[in-house]
């Protein structure tokens, strides 16, 4: 009895699982329908009504959505890969590591798509191509750094644009001194930590040399060598001895010190184009405006404007031609007209959009100058570069350290 | 020694077996490889290294930064969680009208997600908009800047782990508390015994079973500790409470050095098992049989 028992049990459990696996195998996709998946990261979520409006006019395609934080997708997508299960289309960045990407075939080249490579303003892609020129990404947007600063606050103050360092520390005094917080910025993110030196580097290092970046690339300078980068980590140091920044900023996350400055608490924050929307969002009761972060009088004005990524397709993606197509429409004039409200410049010639006021003054402050790329690390040290200013933050290393721990990362990056 | 009716069952455990090697086993003995080599994680370009990664560790003051971080998580998990713990069990062991509402009360941080409770945690720590330094300063004391500080970040975010967790200690207590037959109390309050000398000679040791599998949890909860430092500091401000696990994750993931990640993978895997081990054989010997 007991032998029959365990037979007939034996085959009830095998029979229930292979039953389970049946059941669990996807039905057979009916003809024609297609699916993808696609990743958005934070403030890139204007995108999802762009999806809904393709699903809508194809039929048979399904678009698997997946929101995420920037840092969380910088290394979640590495995981993706390694494991050949990378979204369709998803966002990237123009620095090394992405070149990384593509050098391990884990990236399409999309130089084949002459009708959307056709539409891009020129020079918009200049980031976005390696060195033997395949282009790994379309770009969604021209970023620019700069300072928001509260309008209403600043001519209640007697206080105007800065136009050089000096009167840009002179405002600040005169914040502080009538008890108002100078600037707001959230260094828990550590990503913050980026927005003085990217608003300097243009003027202070990129136009004095251009190939600067190019050549510690290539191990031939060092960040602690630049006289540029030098200044610009002192003057930092020297904005945190004035106590210009708000208080327990290394506590102080993105999100909160923007609402802190959209609450008037503070008179201006650094950031970039994607804070917009955030700022607009969290409905300050005060005009909203934005200038270039100075530099000293005596260096040549330069702007900190980047097309710092975009969006690209999975080489290995079973469905690579759908997947073209949906970037083809999130970049298209009616995908990029959604997607850009409150945010940058369009990359593409034939995509009009109306900036917010902040921005529109900043570029009517920049016209003439040339623009520069903030930011191309070798791969690790920007993450070294940004812990190491929260270091100096905290009071634990100076200015110069923060270059030394770059070099150091550089040359270990360079070494592998 | 198995009979012939037992080794017919046998054949069930083959899907376990099957899935404890795949998704187990063979990522633990992969560890053992891509230790010795100098894997990035994403190129198929992989060498031999031998014994480099481990020679780094030994180098790497950022290592001796996690180590340290990873050791004050323990101690501070141990004694903190388990005091709380064990005074929460006391509470409810009192049948008090309130219980019911308590053990709720109790055991609700235990149920929401760490993600969650690092954000709460983040906001109730802001410097300017936090309810804690709104207290401190309705009372006249100065605020502080719990995570923002290198020098004390670390015991803030594991004081946050230690309330999100102390109620799953509570429990063990309470059903070892629950075992201990009533008659030993009575013996001794008919001997005179008061109640602090009955909590210690008698509470205490019928309750060391409770106390060793609490205290070997908690040592391997902070050992592999990741989500609420990951989320509330990042590891900082700058490396200042960085621990094993999120050393781990930066070197794998953000500077590509999946091989030396292992490396430190391997450290933490046997720094576990030694510690475990060690904690349980000391504190078997002291249990007692009711």
């Amino acid at each position: 009895m007991k032998r029959a028992f365990s037979h007939v049990l034996i085959l009830v459990l095998l029979f229930g699982g292979m039953t389970a696996y049946a059941t669990g195998q996807k039905e057979p996709a009916p003809q024609k329908s297609v699916h993808l998946s696609l990743i958005l990261i934070t403030g890139h979520d204007p995108f999802q009504a762009v999806v809904d409006n393709y699903v809508k006019a194809n039929p048979g395609v399904t678009v698997d959505v997946q929101n995420m934080p920037t840092e969380q997708f910088k290394t979640i997508i590495k995981t993706k890969f390694a494991a050949d299960d990378a979204p369709d289309v998803f966002p990237i960045f123009n620095d090394d590591e992405s070149v990384s990407y593509v050098k391990n075939g884990y990236v399409a080249d999309l130089s084949g798509m002459s009708d959307v490579v056709s539409r891009l303003k020129t020079g918009a892609d200049s980031t976005l191509r390696t060195d033997t020129g395949v282009l790994f990404a379309f770009p969604v947007e021209m970023q620019l750094i700069f300072m928001y600063y509260n309008k209403d606050m600043f001519k209640a103050k007697g206080v105007s644009i800065p136009k050089t360092w000096d009167d840009f520390v002179a405002a600040c005094k005169t914040f502080m001194d009538k008890g108002i917080t100078p600037i707001t910025i959230g260094h828990k993110d550590t990503w913050t930590t980026q927005m003085i030196p990217y608003g300097l580097t243009p003027a202070k290092v990129h136009n004095k040399d251009p190939k600067f970046q190019k050549d510690v690339l290539k191990g031939l300078k060092k960040y602690a060598d630049n006289a540029g980068w030098v200044d610009i980590m002192s003057k930092y140091e020297y904005l945190l001895g004035q106590g210009f920044f708000n208080k327990g900023s290394l506590g102080t996350s993105f999100e909160q010190s923007l609402q802190m400055f959209a609450n008037g608490d503070a008179a201006m924050t650094p950031n970039g184009t994607w804070a917009m929307g955030t700022i607009n969002d969290m409905k300050p009761a005060f005009a909203v405006g934005g200038f270039p972060i100075p530099a000293d009088k005596a260096d040549a004005p330069a702007a900190s404007a980047s097309i710092n990524g975009g969006y690209t397709v999975y080489a290995k993606s079973k469905n690579i031609d759908s997947a073209k197509k949906l970037l083809a429409y999130m970049v298209s004039p009616a995908g990029l007209s959604i997607y850009l409200k409150d945010k940058g410049p369009a990359p593409f010639k034939d995509v009009n959009v109306s900036l917010a006021p902040a921005i529109n003054e900043v570029i009517d402050l920049e016209k003439g100058m040339p623009l520069y790329n903030f930011d191309n690390w070798a791969i690790g040290v920007q993450e070294v570069f940004m812990k190491s200013i929260q270091e100096m933050i905290a009071g634990q290393i100076h200015a110069i350290d923060v270059l030394k721990a770059c070099d150091e990362a550089t040359k270990k990056a360079l070494n592998r | 020694m198995l009979s012939r009716e037992d080794t017919r069952f046998l054949p069930l455990l083959i899907p376990a077996l099957l899935f404890y090697g795949v998704f187990l086993v063979y990522p633990m003995m992969s560890t053992f490889f891509y230790c010795l080599t100098n894997y990035s994680g994403l190129s198929n370009n992989i060498s031999f290294v031998g014994l480099k990664n481990f020679a780094t560790l030994v180098r790497d003051g950022g290592f001796r930064i996690a180590i340290r971080n990873t050791l004050i998580f323990v101690v501070m998990d141990i004694v903190i969680q388990n005091a709380l713990g064990l005074t929460a069990a006391l509470i409810l062991d009192m049948n008090l009208k309130t219980t019911n509402m308590l053990r709720t009360v109790f055991f609700v941080p235990v149920v929401i997600a760490p993600i969650v409770i690092s954000f709460i945690w983040t906001y109730i720590y802001n410097y300017d908009v936090g309810i804690a330094n709104l207290i401190l300063s309705r009372v006249g004391l100065p605020r502080i800047d719990f995570i923002g500080n290198p020098g004390s970040a670390i015991y803030f975010v594991i004081l946050s782990g230690i309330w999100q967790w102390f109620s799953y200690r509570m429990v063990i207590y309470l059903a070892g508390l629950q075992t201990i037959p009533r008659e030993l109390y009575e013996a001794a309050v008919t001997d005179g015994a008061n109640s602090l000398y009955r909590f210690f000679h008698i509470t205490i040791p019928m309750l060391v079973p409770a106390f060793t599998i609490n205290i070997i949890l908690c040592t391997i909860g902070a050992l592999k500790q990741f989500d609420l430092v990951f989320m509330m500091t990042g590891g900082g401000p700058g490396y200042s409470t960085e621990v094993m696990t999120t050393k781990i994750y930066r070197e794998a993931f953000t500077q590509q050095n999946m091989g030396y990640a292992t490396a430190i993978g391997l450290f933490l895997f046997l720094a576990i098992l030694l510690v475990t081990v060690a904690q349980y054989s000391l504190l078997r010997r002291r249990e007692v049989e009711a």
